[in-house]
């Protein structure tokens, strides 16, 4: 009997939960995968470093206060990890109080053994999630046409990867064709964006390996790939970003205002990389 | 008896208007005026550039101050909406303001056109410095900010450290520069991106592109600009926002601590009210990041 209502307590906390967790692909659909059986690892709190599959956590807005919009949030670790919780959940209960469902994306990372290539991986996983999301919309009462990202640092290239290259990689059939993989806007917090000059170095050794060629470096700085069809996107940095430098998000804007895409910028003087939820700096903070 | 109290409620409210008009160059001092060289003085006045000087209530009044300097494409100044307005609504943030009407490129009692605007700002900056102790504020935290071509006068005097007022005595020892400079839509580049209008006004309309070169401020900045916060949007069509963004990447390779904000919309405007609500921000932005530039002073 104790055991009955320990299960169904268990059942009904599982129902309940804030998040839910959701596969992005369906069972034997993921593409570039040797098969490998991978542990999930957690190499401190709140950092993850390798996954089995792309996995969304669902955070949505009481029904009452819920909007159309719904945003994937894209966590950001150099390529190397997932900072899942900081620039992951806590931008999703923000946007929640806003009445925007969110969705984290745990994505896998190019470093994973089990990839067949790896630079491709991260986009196959976000395109797909994107479908994904615009099949259940209406499940969630949100609209499959205010889909957005929300990329912090390395995510942030993921989020530009995905609003500019039209190629679905995801080679999903059936009607899955339907859905385009482009995400209605896109939101960047101290993005990378360069590849080149002022590359964050550590992101693009784990996308594209050690010794990269001057044409993929060319091909993956995501503000080359910037066209009049790309989603409005705005855009937030810090000018003393010792990490990835303010000028990655410079750039790209830049080519947003020569192909008259719509969108913003915000750079402001400290932050660091770290412009989160709740920031040191009062000026920060807006 | 009643002529008696007419006169003195008008005495009360000269002496308490909300702003005062100031004649800030010492009396035939202004330089490069053809009248005031030519001593025919009596039959023509030359007109003297302006500080209307707005502050606070003592009691809310902070030690720091912002001279405004308005736009118009050199060719006119929108000194109301563009100035007394701000003017008004730093005061509610406890700091003081003084709008400098500057004299006009186009103005025929020139002697050298491009210099005036120039010689009127830096002489106000030592004014106000110079008086700082009166309206018990701070020589030392006394800053611009300048709406479009007002911005372009905002990074000259930012970035040229040429004294061009020919004051003597105890002027000469008085800094030039601000001490931080806020840009609003400010015309920067006189090349690619350029407002021709306030370049035609400012350098003529057959300028050498050296001439451009050197008027184009983002080629001026160094690491002694001072800390500078910029807003423009982004379908500005008078004034490109790239104008921003070129003067933003210059301090950012010279290291001078700033700000950017491009919004969306808002066309070639940025005033107390906005229609549009994510450009209201703009004056929380700034409200906190002149903040953060006082807290600095403190430390």
């Amino acid at each position: 009997m104790k055991k009955i209502i320990l299960i169904v307590m268990i059942s009904i906390l599982n129902l309940l939960s804030a998040q839910q967790k959701i596969s992005v692909w369906e069972k034997g659909q993921m593409p570039n995968s040797k098969g490998l059986q991978l542990k999930i690892e957690e190499e401190k709190e709140g950092r993850i470093t390798q996954i089995q599959e792309a996995e969304l956590a669902a955070f949505l807005p009481a029904k009452e206060e819920r909007k159309k919009m719904a945003v994937i949030i894209i966590p950001g670790g150099g390529y190397h990890h997932l900072t899942y919780d900081l620039g992951g959940y806590s931008y999703a209960k923000w946007l929640n109080t806003l009445g925007i469902s969110a969705f984290v994306l745990n994505y896998r990372l190019p470093t994973s053994p089990d990839l067949k290539q790896k630079e491709i991986g991260p986009l196959q996983d976000i395109q797909a999630a994107v479908k994904y999301i615009r099949k259940h919309a209406q499940q969630w009462g949100i609209s499959p046409e205010q889909i957005g990202v929300l990329g912090t640092s390395a995510g942030g290239h993921l989020a530009a990867m995905v609003s500019n290259i039209s190629t679905d990689y995801t080679e999903l059939k059936g009607d899955w064709t339907h859905f385009s993989t482009i995400p209605d806007f896109a939101v960047l917090v101290s993005p990378v964006i360069d590849l080149g000059t002022f590359a964050h170095k550590g992101s693009r050794s784990n996308l594209l390996g050690e010794n990269a060629s001057e044409e993929k470096i060319k091909e993956f700085s995501v503000q080359n790939k910037v066209s009049a069809k790309t989603p409005p996107t705005i855009l937030f940095h810090a000018q003393n970003d010792p990490a990835v430098p303010v000028m990655n998000s410079i750039l790209y804007y830049q080519a947003m205002i020569k192909n008259k895409v719509k969108g913003a910028l915000f750079i402001f003087p400290e932050g660091e990389h770290n412009i989160g939820i709740s920031n040191k700096a009062a000026l920060t903070d807006n | 008896m009643k002529k008696i109290l007419f006169l003195t409620i008008t005495f009360l409210f000269t002496q308490f208007p909300a702003q005062e008009k100031i004649l800030f160059w010492p009396k035939g001092e202004m330089p490069n005026s053809k009248i005031l060289k030519s001593k025919t003085q009596g039959k023509q006045e030359a007109k003297e550039a302006e500080l209307f000087a707005f502050l606070p209530p003592k009691a809310e009044r902070k030690k720091m101050s912002v001279i405004i300097i308005p736009g118009g494409g050199y060719s006119k100044l929108t000194y109301d909406e563009g100035a007394f307005q701000i003017a008004k609504w730093l005061n509610t943030l406890g700091i003081s303001a003084f709008v400098l009407n500057y004299r006009l490129p186009t103005s025929t009692d020139l002697i050298q056109k491009e210099t005036a605007p120039l010689q009127d700002i830096q002489a106000a900056l030592k004014y106000v410095r110079k008086n700082a102790d009166q309206w018990e504020i701070s020589p030392s935290s006394v800053g611009v900010i300048g709406t479009s071509a007002g911005g372009h006068l905002a990074t000259m005097v930012s970035n040229i450290s040429k004294d061009y007022t020919e004051l003597k005595g105890d002027w000469e020892t008085i800094s030039t520069i601000p001490d931080f400079a806020v840009l609003l839509c400010p015309v920067i580049d006189f090349g690619e991106f350029a407002h021709i209008g306030s370049r035609n006004s400012l350098l003529g309309e057959n300028v050498s592109s050296e001439k451009i070169n050197e008027y184009s401020m983002q080629n001026r900045v160094t690491e002694k600009t001072p800390p500078t916060a910029l807003f423009h949007a982004q379908n500005d069509t008078a004034v490109p926002a790239m104008n921003s963004i070129l003067y933003f990447e210059a301090m950012t390779k010279h290291q001078v601590r700033g700000a950017l904000f491009i919004f969306p919309e808002g066309g070639h405007r940025f005033s107390v009210t906005n229609k549009n609500e994510l450009n209201e921000n703009w004056k929380k932005l700034c409200a906190d990041w002149l903040k953060s530039i006082d807290n600095q002073n403190k430390k």
